[in-house]
């Protein structure tokens, strides 16, 4: 079922990815390359099954945020040996079962789609808001995808479909002012500060086709990302090479704070 | 949807009895009462008369609530936090 050519459709990557990379992270000085997405359709499993049977699945189940923390090089939370360089997650992979359900491998659990769950948290004023919450929260349909592939950018097994940068607030204005400077307008954040690397930074950019930021989320805070002041931009995969070149060629947007060393 | 993969419940959950003071946090923030709230038998300190068990695991959703809300880092899911 799963010839060359459907291969050269499907799966081979159509930009330089490791050039773009190496790019970006020289001009806006990345503590951490950059991390792709690609998200395996439910209804194309049995093709895109040999295509990824050599990216290696966790030891053991994770979060989301902890498998892109892990593909970036900063910590090893797959249980495997050595670091992987890219990831591939079955929806039993999935430690969080938000964070699955709303990259589309299922359907939220019922608590957790009523609001309970966050309400009992004590988070929210209502039942009524937590719920109305929950729901405006991005995802994609339950069962519409089979697997995540998650992988060092440069290293892309398979054209990614978003983009995962992670840098301090004063990288992202970087990021964002070339993003926008071309085409013009401004950028209407999709925000809440949950499911933050999942929902904001993975399923926004994919729905709306737009860069989107997320300050990342208490959940992700807590099991992956300890560096307080990292926040992370999704950016739907084909705007990135243009983002790149907007960066190299046009004027830089000045940076009055020098970032510190150990920041870079 | 061909091929729609449901949501199992059911998690491995463990407890450092060493580290869990009894807050009975898990227990009212868990949306499926997993946690139940037990006396140590024999503990002398009034400080730890209580603790928390997972009498429910295979009820576990996977929400994570309870790792997000214990005060001393006690509990492990899949032997994560």
């Amino acid at each position: 079922m799963a010839g060359p050519l459907l291969e050269e459709q499907l799966i081979k990557p159509k930009h330089d990815w490791k050039d773009l990379t190496s790019k970006i992270v020289k001009k806006l000085k990345l503590k951490y390359e950059p991390v792709g997405v690609f998200l395996v359709p439910s209804v194309h499993k049995e093709r895109y099954e040999k295509f990824f049977e050599d990216i290696p699945r966790p030891n053991g189940r994770l979060t989301y945020c902890q498998a892109v923390e892990t593909v970036r090089g900063s910590t090893n939370y797959s249980g495997l040996p050595e670091p992987p360089d890219a990831l591939r997650l079955k929806a039993e992979d999935f430690m969080c079962a938000a964070g699955a359900a709303n990259l589309g491998l299922y359907d939220l659990p019922e608590p957790i789609k009523n609001g309970e769950r966050d309400f009992l948290l004590r988070r929210f004023y209502s039942l009524e808001t937590s719920r109305i919450t929950r729901e405006k929260i991005p995802r994609l349909e339950p069962g519409s995808i089979s697997e995540v592939i998650v992988f060092k950018l440069p290293k892309a097994p398979v054209e990614p479909q978003v983009v995962l940068m992670f840098g301090v607030p004063a990288q992202i204005l970087a990021l964002e002012g070339h993003y926008l400077m071309k085409k013009g307008g401004r950028l209407n954040i999709d925000l809440l500060g949950t499911c933050g690397v999942c929902s904001e930074m993975t399923v926004s950019p994919l729905v709306n086709r737009k860069m989107n930021f997320s300050l990342l989320c208490g959940g992700a805070r807590a099991h992956a990302f300890h560096d307080p002041t990292e926040m992370g931009a999704g950016i739907p995969a084909e705007e990135f090479p243009d983002l790149v070149e907007n960066l190299l060629n046009r004027q830089n947007i000045p940076m009055r704070q020098t970032l510190p060393e150990n920041l870079r | 949807m061909t091929d729609v993969n449901i949501f199992k419940p059911g998690a491995e959950i463990t407890i450092d009895d060493k580290k869990c003071i009894g807050c009975r946090r898990c227990v009212e923030v868990c949306p499926e009462d997993v946690y139940e709230l037990v006396k140590r038998e024999g503990e002398t300190n009034p400080n730890r008369e209580y603790k928390s068990i997972a009498l429910y695991p295979e009820k576990c959703i996977l929400c994570l609530s309870c790792l997000e809300i214990c005060p001393t880092n006690a509990i492990y899911i899949f032997g994560k936090q």
